[in-house]
């Protein structure tokens, strides 16, 4: 290991991992380049777009702004580790069903948010649709992104 | 977009995190919100990046004899979700509220937030209006400031030497914040208006505290001079507001303009409180 | 809602999940797994990363470039400066024998001097991408910064520094256009106005951005380019003409696109400059463009301006418009310049009868990042006629829905030949402003106004009918005098197994392409569309067409495909028809079996065992029918095809902060056949964001010596979900083209016209002075608010 490289133990998708990183290397390109964890994408590399929203300690958090090394001692899932999370099935029949995606390159951080939202409680649809304004999509005008989260909200709401 | 090469150190203890940062070129990262951005398009090359985030006393939400102390790794998420902020220092857990989404809000800590202090960010203008000190630390040792001093508006002309937005020297870097607790009777009202765009960051913050018996502060952020307070009848119109904020033109609102939203959320925020007078 | 029409000369029922059907994407499975491969996702062994050293003036003369320091840093496998790679490649020429419009070239990296803030003058290719950025760093480049031309009327006034040494000036092309006699009628009339509008410049920004990967195969001499484009073919044409390379040692790939606009539409300088590297190299380099590149140097557009001079009578029929049309096209030409202005010129008569007509249009250069085509070019056409309508209501004080009844063609005059020579036919343009008008219920809405506004609230109602030009076909490009074709091709096979495959050269940027192509040649064979197999962007797999841009998919794409895979089945039902001894036109294909008409019952053929038959028993067909089941068909459309839609806004603004509520937003959009209505509509929601944003916030600034202002996300205030409007309320209204396959029209950027006109007219309503520039921000419409002229600061 050289000077500028240090140990990172986290786990990620579940799977405990452990391996030298370069210091200044991003989070972003840990999941991505090292791992092949390729679901979430860079679309800024500035916090702002939300396409790299992955879950950290289950919290929506943006990867480009974290460095790897940050991550030690954290439990992180990214769109891949979701495939069993019924929720998150969920949210992806109704942007399916509601036409939420087009190019699909915003999806995967608008997903892991929204399952991020419902894991910390979040009761609406409308408070969802809140947080998910810090997500950027370029294609859809947002108006089925909407509508399948107000959907998929609704629906929650009739099972419980 | 990547991170110029940088030495890098995750140190337990403040004590070794403060003899790390006394190296010249040496920059605190906690939780990376403003800081990597600014790594990622090199706009800064630190030598070393001392991370913050072991040190566990910087850590915590206790209640003192003379408010509530805040640590600096203190997320903004914390901020939220703790039940004596909510209680006792409702105007911080508003304000918190408004800062950027729930990613940042997991990430962006209250110390990183009050360093950067970038105009019109919520919680700095959130601290001056609520009298907060901020407690510094450095190998020298330690200093108590009220937040209106550490951020500039009052006291140094609305400028820190060498262009820094604080009173933050060389080395030193927030403990801590003790936040007062309003008194009985006071009320309080929190509004902004943010720029364009998702990235939702103030143009323009207002905090207004009105406690029986005493002045009411009105804090307005976004302007280069960190945030200022004005006195309830202040005439200032826009462009004294503009002055005294020192606030810059941006491709998308000039100062006067920001003024005039300045103007116009005082006034929201007066509207929206009200003090009732025990006697 | 959805009126579905039929599609004409199907010559069977409609087949489940075919054509005018909302089926779901099938796009969509990878996307929402995560198991798509954008660009980025690609894995290569030994591959090698290319940044690029970009300008940080806006016009210098590069005295020198210093790369030994880059050189020697580790990682580091070259860095090439523009004369270097000029010995590999040749320059971009856009030179088409156009009237008025001077030749152009542009090298792949900046020679002798930068142009604008961004403008590549090095590629630094590093086994790493951090280490290529440290690299970058360190290449020297000493520069003699020269005065910058930014604004366009110091190129008219020819007052500003050249921009291309190797013109004359700084005005790329000149052109005009002339019907009827408008001076004559403006000389005469009872009432004229002048009227101004000014766009200001946005870009596209795709949420991913630019970027290729190229890795070069020594052994078999031949290039592989993986990129977004949204046209493979000539894309692929381009690449090997500037590497000097014959067409088929290149093969373009593209993976999954996160979206382009008009932004993946060339061949770029970077991705010949890594192209270049990949061979000198002899392994793969990937560049990946970032935001801030993206930003400062993938493509411009909109800085438009026009203003007009219309004459009209007392009773608001309007009789002439001169209009004068420029555009601020930057410092290069990756098209020829008249590309977009034209279209504009081109559709300010939009649905009105007036005939005395002209423009002059020109276009300048400047130091600021080239110019192209974004999502509708010609979006601001909308808001220049409708603006205009509007004007002329407020001088006449009539209702503004009044004027443009009045002017408005009806669908018993059509044909008509527009005031600029373009052939209306098969438009609805009366009948989607009846039925706008009426679903926003226009009378009682404004009573409400004149109430909100007796309470002191500014409420507005704007109204904006649209006609969209949709698909080129090669009529108008000679005509414009722009080289090129309007066609575009498929190839349709049933594979010996019966496996159908269709491939165009459409290329999806996130349209759905491969649904909406399996809904077509399921409809034109009588398959079920999932046993369509589509595949797209692939060059070593024919057909050569045009690829993807405006609103052709449908029409140029979609109907392309509809009349192969129609041949196809006729050669089909021909075959069975043979072999069962029944007359072909008692036989019909459906869900992939050979049915008799008459009674509907499946006769003992399958499509599949024909194809048996097609390919492993060729002399069991008919005399004179070939082996195999294959249809190539190229197709071009009519020298343009037209969709028209009205839209009506409701807006409220807020004058302490000058911010706008959109309240309401009506559609009435006549696309034709649509081929799936739910992705229509998706794309009809995509266009309306893209036109709200410009109207309301993009914008790309310059400093007044030309730094680009907005070069992150957190100062391009790309509109987000919060900042768009609530609902939308569509009505469809579906009138076949009766010259297209399947009566297909096309859309997806009326929604970017209509939105601009739509929105920014309610603005204007609500305010009640004339808007005549973009964008509508916060600060700008407290200027209006407060009768304060733009840049004073009071």
């Amino acid at each position: 290991m050289t000077p500028d490289e240090r140990d990172l133990a986290c786990t990620v998708n579940g799977t405990a991992v452990r391996m030298p990183v370069p210091v200044r290397r991003l989070l972003s390109d840990l999941l991505r380049e090292d791992l092949g964890l390729t679901a979430l994408q860079l679309g800024c590399e500035d916090g702002v777009c939300g396409a790299c929203t992955i879950l950290l300690d289950g919290d929506p958090v943006r990867a480009c702004t974290m460095l790897a090394v940050q991550a030690d001692g954290h439990d992180l899932v990214t769109l891949e580790g979701l495939q069993d999370d019924p929720f998150a099935s969920e949210a992806k029949r109704a942007f399916s069903q509601a036409h939420a995606l087009q190019c699909g390159f915003c999806t995967s951080g608008m997903l892991t948010t929204l399952v991020g939202c419902r894991r910390a409680g979040c009761d609406s649809g409308e408070e969802a649709l809140h947080e998910l304004s810090g997500n950027l999509c370029r294609c859809t005008g947002y108006l089925n992104i909407r509508r399948a989260v107000r959907t998929l909200w609704r629906e929650g709401e009739a099972q419980r | 977009m990547k991170p110029p090469p940088f030495h890098y150190h995750r140190p337990d203890g403040l004590d070794e995190a403060l003899a790390l940062l006394a190296e010249p070129g040496a920059v605190a990262l906690a939780g990376g919100q403003d800081l990597v951005p600014l790594l990622n398009s090199r706009r800064i090359r630190p030598s070393t990046v001392v991370d913050l985030g072991a040190v566990e006393a910087l850590r915590g939400i206790t209640g003192e004899r003379d408010g509530i102390r805040l640590g600096a790794l203190t997320r903004h998420r914390d901020v939220l979700d703790s039940v004596v902020v909510r209680d006792r220092l409702a105007l911080l857990h508003l304000a918190a509220g408004h800062i950027g989404h729930g990613a940042i809000r997991n990430r962006g800590t209250l110390g990183g937030s009050c360093a950067s202090a970038l105009p019109g960010a919520e919680l700095p203008t959130a601290l001056v209006a609520l009298g907060a000190s901020m407690h510094l630390v450095s190998t020298g040792g330690r200093r108590s400031l009220p937040a209106a001093t550490f951020f500039g508006g009052q006291g140094f002309g609305g400028q820190f030497l060498d262009g820094q937005p604080t009173a933050l020297r060389q080395g030193e870097v927030v403990e801590a914040v003790t936040v007062p607790v309003p008194r009985g009777g006071a009320s309080w009202s929190f509004a902004e208006h943010t720029r364009r765009g998702a990235f939702k960051f103030p143009l323009i913050s207002v905090a207004v505290l009105r406690t029986p018996g005493a002045v009411a502060r009105i804090v307005v952020g976004g302007g280069a001079a960190g945030p200022i307070t004005i006195e309830p009848d202040d005439p200032a119109g826009p462009r004294q507001l503009a002055d005294r904020l020192a606030l810059a033109d941006e491709p998308q609102a000039g100062r006067l303009y920001k003024a005039r939203i300045a103007r116009s959320l005082i006034e929201q925020c007066w509207r929206s409180t009200e003090v009732t007078e025990t006697p | 809602m959805t009126a579905v029409l039929p599609g004409q000369d199907l010559g069977q029922a409609h087949v489940p999940g075919g054509i005018g059907q909302s089926v779901g994407r099938r796009e969509d499975l990878r996307l929402l797994e995560g198991h798509s491969t954008y660009l980025g996702d690609l894995r290569f062994a030994d591959l090698a990363e290319a940044v690029f050293v970009r300008s940080e003036h806006a016009h210098a003369r590069i005295r020198a470039i210093s790369a030994e320091a880059a050189r020697a840093q580790p990682g580091v496998l070259a860095v090439v400066t523009g004369h270097e790679l000029a010995e590999w490649v040749s320059p971009l020429r856009v030179a088409p024998v156009i009237d008025g419009l001077q030749p152009m070239s542009m090298p792949a990296l900046a020679t002798g001097k930068v142009r604008f803030h961004g403008d590549p003058v090095a590629i630094v290719v590093a086994t790493d991408r951090y280490l290529a950025e440290d690299a970058a760093e360190l290449v020297e480049v000493t520069y003699e910064p020269l005065p910058a031309v930014l604004d366009m009327r110091e190129s008219l006034a020819g007052t500003a520094p050249l921009v291309d040494e190797a013109l004359q000036s700084n005005v790329l092309c000149d052109q005009s256009f002339v019907n009827g006699n408008p001076q004559a009628v403006i000389d005469v009339a009872e009432h004229v106005l002048t009227v101004s509008f000014a766009q200001q410049r946005q870009t596209h920004a795709p949420l991913e951005p630019r970027g290729c990967v190229a890795v070069w195969d020594r052994s078999g001499q031949r290039l592989t380019l993986h990129t977004g484009t949204q046209v493979p073919a000539p894309y692929r044409t381009s690449i090997a003409g500037r590497l000097g390379v014959a067409e088929h040692q290149v093969k373009v790939v593209c993976p999954d696109v996160g979206g382009s606009f008009g932004q993946k539409l060339v061949a770029y300088r970077e991705d010949v400059a890594v192209a270049a590297l990949a061979r000198q190299l002899g392994r793969p380099v990937r560049w990946r463009e970032d935001r801030r590149e993206n930003l400062l140097s993938a493509l411009h557009a909109r800085e438009d301006e026009v203003d007009l001079e219309v004459a009209f009578t007392s009773e608001g029929v309007v009789q002439a418009v001169r209009a004068r049309l420029r555009s601020n096209f930057g410092a290069y030409s990756y098209f020829p310049g008249n590309y977009m202005l034209q279209v504009i010129g081109m559709m300010i008569p939009g649905p009105y009868r007036f005939q005395d007509f002209e423009y002059d249009l020109k276009v300048l250069l400047s130091n600021k990042c080239p110019a192209g085509p974004y999502r509708a070019p010609m979006a601001m056409c909308t808001w220049v006629t409708e603006g205009m309508m509007d004007a002329v209501a407020r001088e006449l004080g009539m209702d503004p829905v009044r004027v443009r009844e009045v002017n408005l063609l009806t669908e018993s005059e059509l044909p008509y030949q527009s005031a600029a020579g373009q052939l209306y036919e098969d438009i609805t343009p009366t009948r989607t402003f009846r039925r706008a008008v009426e679903a926003f219920g226009y009378e009682r809405a404004r009573e409400e106004q004149a109430k909100a506004r007796a309470g002191g609230r500014l409420v507005g109602i704007g109204v904006a009918s649209v006609i969209e030009p949709t698909t080129y076909g090669s009529a108008f490009y000679k005509l414009a005098g722009i080289p090129g074709s309007g066609h575009e091709a498929a190839l349709v096979r049933i594979a010996p197994s019966g496996v159908v495959s269709v491939s165009t050269g459409l290329m999806s940027t996130g349209q759905g392409y491969e649904t909406m192509l399996a809904q077509v040649v399921s409809e034109g064979l009588g398959v079920p569309p999932a046993t369509v197999h589509v595949l797209l962007g692939d060059t070593d797999v024919p057909p050569y067409g045009m690829g993807s841009r405006g609103s052709r998919g449908a029409t140029a794409g979609g109907g392309v495909a509809l009349l192969a895979a129609q041949d196809l089945r006729r050669k089909l039902l021909g075959i069975a028809a043979y072999r069962l001894g029944i007359d072909v036109t008692h036989l019909a294909v459906a869900d992939g079996r050979i049915l008799r008409v008459d009674t509907g019952e499946a006769t003992e053929l399958t499509v599949r065992d024909i194809a048996t038959i097609a390919y492993t028993d060729p002399t069991s067909l008919p005399p004179g029918v070939e082996p195999g089941l294959e249809v190539l068909r190229a197709y071009d459309p009519p020298p343009m095809t037209f969709s028209n839609s009205c839209h009506l806004c409701r807006v409220e603004i807020r004058p302490e902060l000058g911010t706008v509520e959109i309240s309401r937003y009506v559609v009435a959009e006549d696309a034709g056949q649509l081929i799936n209505p739910m992705m229509a509509e998706g794309q009809l929601h995509g266009a309306l964001a893209l036109g709200f944003a410009g109207t309301l916030q993009e914008q790309v600034v310059y400093s007044p010596d030309g730094l680009n202002l907005t070069d992150s996300f957190r100062d391009y205030p790309f509109l987000a979900l919060d900042e768009m409007v609530g609902e939308l309320e569509l009505v469809h209204c579906g009138t076949p083209n009766r010259r297209t396959p399947g009566g297909m029209k096309g859309m997806s950027e009326g929604g970017v016209m209509g939105g601009i006109a739509a929105l920014t007219l309610a603005i204007q309503d609500a305010l009640g002075v004339p808007v005549d520039r973009l964008p509508l921000t916060g600060e700008r419409i407290c200027r209006l608010i407060d009768g304060i002229a733009e840049g004073s600061d009071s």
